[in-house]
């Protein structure tokens, strides 16, 4: 099920490409440079495409491709290939992929994967095999941790999320918490991060539930926090059960009497279709928020009108700001992204200003230090969308993962 | 206690859910011997095929209406191409068989309509939530509550009240007797089949807008409505209703209030039954 696309340079290109081959072949440096970075660079897209968080691979790759038809399908002055491979959410599947990427498409980069198992998966392949590695989703608190030098994470940690949260609700009068996570490792990553800023803060958290990933129905932990009858309730979870966890908070009538807050993908513009007017004055922190004035988003909001009804979210827009990365570090090496070592450490000097905000990483772990937006959901004119009504700005990487 | 009887009702819903698929799985094991394991595949069948009918006509009821009909026809065709041929053979060959089959319905599904997961929406009419007690409770759940205990009733009118409940009844106590006083017996097996897969196609356009449509719902279903029969006793309407109704009721409480241990709560007490009652609260020592 892998499905290529090639930004295959047109034939007047190519000629024109060989003839200055031809001129250039005196200078036995220039074309031995030459050679080495020919042909299309290869970028290996590994993500979900299917299950029920497919909608995030989908519209990352839209990102991806966003940026490319804006830059005429050209990175750092060289044609690109896209290789899109989908690991189904599944660790084994995934290491599967990734393995043809690297071993047999030869890919120049990877970008992905959605999913913190996964990603913690290919850890031990990619050391090995030294790839440069870009994470686009996955956000588990403990992958920068590796501190690994050829994978950097262009997307947001757990921790850098849902940390500046439960510091920004205790001191907005939010007093006790309940936390419903999804029982997987970014659930767990996430509200430990919430509950050590909220209660540090002088919050109480009332209880942390973790219904299992897969959970269709949360009458039963819905009920359960009518009972509780906290100030707010802290809630992660992603795609379809994003979707459903918000309505039925609404059908089950709490909304209004206990506020709903969550980590970004549980009110991000990708969730609203499915939760329509049940969205409305939800709270969540995020590293993007797709109404932001500046014209870096102005102009990826223009540019996706092409491809989607809806707004960016934030999938989108790291699919975006991921090629702009690779864009600026390719080109700071000359095109020659064959020089693993070296590609590396033009992406570790990035210091662009992307839709999201500033964005630039750390030294030490190669996490993207940026702002994180505190959100809230309107309707306008029959759309959803979340608007900034706070910012913390340039927050990094979880303090513990440092040397 | 308001919140209490909510969380009853919340229970209810589920096992009734249950009950719409152990229903159909005991009946066709009581008649037929077969532990269907393709019985999960007709409940995602369905609730695809009432994906695609919401889609043309709009309408949720003509969801309802038609879905079970093609996933009767399917499984049909399967009892009378496939099963049938085997009924003579080791039990375990159908099983396997059947096994085989939900692998091709997975695999038809992902084909005809992808790995995504969508969401049917509830009938507009009972889009909103009923003040109650206090709290809210959405309408549509209470519908099903009133459906699934319809269902249940008039199943059990058809089953112990009517001349075909009585050929079914005489069909799952001895087969062979039942062939001898000159019952068609493999029509009656088709249709049993055919009935049940109807049921828990109906099933899946049911409970769509609450666990959503996707390729996999099949064993996330079917697990529990395993263990509601081996509960309740293979064969047994009365069994599987009341499995049904304790399984979805142990559940949710167990979500609610002990939710580290919920998964656990339900193993543990098909063990205790088993142990206690090994054919099952209502089931009878095989003939």
């Amino acid at each position: 099920m892998s499905k290529t696309k090639i930004f295959a340079p047109s034939r007047r290109a190519v000629l024109q490409g060989t003839a200055a081959a031809t001129a250039l072949s005196f200078d036995a440096t220039l074309a031995r440079v030459f050679a080495q970075t020919s042909g299309p660079i290869k970028i290996g897209v590994l993500n979900t495409f299917t299950k029920s968080v497919g909608l995030f691979g989908e519209t990352t790759w839209r990102g991806i491709e966003t940026y490319l038809e804006e830059h005429g399908n050209k990175i750092g002055g060289r044609s690109v290939e896209l290789i899109k491979e989908d690991d189904e959410f599944n660790p084994q599947v995934g290491l599967q992929k990734l393995r043809k990427l690297v071993e047999s498409d030869k890919v120049h980069v990877v970008l992905g994967p959605l999913g913190s198992h996964i990603a913690t998966a290919m850890i031990g392949y990619m050391k090995q095999s030294g790839t440069p590695w870009i994470v686009t989703g996955a956000g588990s608190t403990a992958l920068t941790k590796e501190r690994m030098p050829n994978m950097y994470r262009a997307t947001l940690s757990n921790w850098q999320v849902a940390n500046p949260m439960g510091t920004w609700e205790a001191k907005n009068g939010i007093k006790d918490v309940v936390v419903i996570a999804s029982d997987f490792l970014a659930g767990h990553d996430v509200a430990e991060a919430f509950a050590e800023a909220f209660e540090k803060n002088g919050g109480k958290i009332a209880k942390q539930v973790f219904p299992p990933v897969g959970t269709n129905d949360f009458s039963a932990y819905i009920t359960d926090l009518r009972s509780i009858n906290p100030g707010a309730v802290y809630g992660f979870f992603a795609g379809s059960e994003a979707g459903r966890f918000v309505k039925q908070f609404q059908q089950f009538g709490l909304k209004g009497k206990v506020k709903l807050t969550g980590f970004q993908s549980m009110l991000d513009s990708d969730t609203f279709p499915l939760q329509g007017s049940s969205a409305v004055g939800g709270l969540s922190s995020s590293i993007y928020c797709e109404t932001l004035d500046t014209p870096e988003n102005k102009n990826l909001i223009a540019r996706y009108a092409s491809k989607s009804k809806d707004l960016p979210g934030i999938f989108t827009e790291s699919g975006y700001t991921v090629m702009r990365i690779i864009d600026d570090a390719v080109k700071s090496v000359g095109g020659n992204i064959e020089n693993a070592a070296d590609f590396c450490k033009a992406i570790g000097k990035t210091n662009i200003v992307a839709p999201r905000g500033p964005v630039r990483f750390d030294p030490d772990t190669h996490q993207a230090i940026q702002n994180v937006y505190i959100r809230e959901v309107h309707e306008e004119g029959g759309k959803f969308v979340n608007k900034v009504i706070d910012v913390v700005k340039e927050v990094g990487d979880y303090p513990g993962n440092k040397a | 206690m308001d919140l209490f009887v909510s969380q009853l009702l919340n229970g209810l819903v589920y096992g009734l859910l249950l009950f719409l698929l152990a229903s159909g799985l005991s009946l066709i094991f009581g008649l037929m011997g077969v532990v269907n394991l393709a019985h999960g595949s007709f409940f995602m069948l369905g609730a695809f095929i009432g994906l695609s009918v919401v889609s043309y006509t709009g309408s949720f009821w003509w969801a309802l209406v038609l879905a079970p009909i093609p996933v009767a026809i399917a499984a049909a065709a399967i009892e009378i191409l496939l099963l049938r041929h085997l009924y003579k053979r080791d039990k375990v060959d159908m099983v396997l068989l059947t096994f085989g089959l939900s692998f091709v319905f997975t695999d038809l599904v992902e084909w005809g309509w992808g790995k995504d997961t969508f969401s049917l929406s509830e009938p507009a009419s009972l889009e909103e939530s009923l003040e109650f007690l206090g709290g809210y409770f959405p309408q549509y759940r209470l519908a099903i509550v009133v459906f699934g205990l319809a269902v249940a009733l008039l199943l059990w009118l058809l089953i112990e009240k009517t001349r075909i409940g009585a050929m079914v009844r005489a069909g799952i106590d001895d087969t062979r007797t039942a062939m001898g006083i000159g019952l068609n017996v493999p029509l009656l097996l088709t249709t049993t089949f055919a009935s049940g897969a109807a049921l828990a196609g109906m099933a899946g356009v049911v409970a769509g807008p609450i666990l959503g449509v996707y390729s996999g719902v099949d064993v996330e279903v079917l697990i529990p409505a395993f263990i509601v029969i081996v509960i309740g006793g293979m064969g047994s309407l009365k069994g599987a209703f009341v499995g049904s109704l304790l399984i979805g009721i142990a559940d949710t409480f167990g979500k609610a209030y002990m939710p580290e241990a919920s998964m656990f709560l339900i193993y543990a007490a098909m063990i205790v039954i088993l142990l206690a009652r090994p054919h099952g609260l209502f089931g009878q020592a095989a003939s």
